[in-house]
């Protein structure tokens, strides 16, 4: 099967994945991709609690509940 | 005699290094088209395309103009590269999930869905480099079936069974 066997409404749609190709060197060393990696997309790891941009309450909740429980531990082992 | 030998072999290196760059030349930007079609990310196709070149200066001495063109053993390369970073991502993500992003597919809207870039995404992984390579990089299903490293019957086959999956993915009949 060649290009033109394929239906010409995929081949449309097939045209609209424009990709631009970017300056980039023939090599890099490991130091300077690093950078890409640390600086690179992460999950978010308040997600878990639920700590979003405008929840200030759990925001001040959790490390108040964390420093009571670090406070009150001692009490169990007495 | 000694430095006619260095000489040759300056000589020699200069003529390699100089192919290299030209090849880098003509085919970084096929190859970044292919890779970045096929994983959608732009950091990890930057990698790739020059680890390719790197990959085959190392192994420059193994490939047959005879057996498979430049391009063929290029793509070859960038594939197979590709696949192996896939497979280590995947094997990390289950393992430190917190690291990574949700996967774009998650995060779509609705009208997203039915872009082209998101049925590409969602397509099985064999049958997207099929499509990818048949219709962008106008390959022939000899040199497909080489790079990609299975017989001509099976690039047909998923060729056409991809674009049925394309075809129902567009259309929102998943």
């Amino acid at each position: 099967m060649s290009n033109k066997e394929i239906p010409n409404e995929i081949q449309n749609k097939l045209d609209e994945f424009h990709v631009e190709v970017p300056e980039l060197p023939m090599k890099s060393s490991k130091l300077e991709r690093l950078p890409n990696w640390i600086y690179g997309p992460a999950r978010d790891p308040l997600e878990i609690l639920g700590i979003s941009g405008n929840s200030i309450g759990r925001l001040v909740f959790y490390p108040l509940a964390f420093v009571l429980l670090l406070f009150f531990t001692p009490i169990f082992f007495i | 005699m000694s430095s006619n030998n260095d000489a040759a072999s300056y000589e020699s290196k200069k003529r390699v290094e100089h192919t290299i760059e030209e090849l880098f030349v003509i085919y970084k930007a096929p190859i970044y088209r292919f890779v970045f079609r096929y994983c959608q990310d732009e950091q990890l196709c930057l990698d790739l395309v020059q680890d390719t070149f790197v990959k085959f200066h190392k192994y420059q001495a193994y490939f047959d103009e005879k057996k498979s063109n430049i391009k063929t053993y290029l793509f070859r390369i960038a594939y197979q590269l590709m696949i192996n970073r896939l497979k280590k991502r995947s094997r990390m993500k289950k393992i430190l999930p917190f690291l990574y992003v949700n996967s774009q597919q998650q995060n779509l809207s609705y009208e997203d869905k039915f872009t082209i870039q998101a049925a590409i995404q969602q397509l099985p992984d064999k049958q997207r480099a099929v499509i990818l390579l048949t219709y962008y990089h106008d390959l022939t299903q000899k040199d497909i079936s080489g790079i990609l490293e299975i017989p001509i019957g099976t690039v047909k086959s998923r060729l056409d069974a991809s674009l049925k999956k394309l075809k129902a993915l567009l259309e929102g009949n998943k």
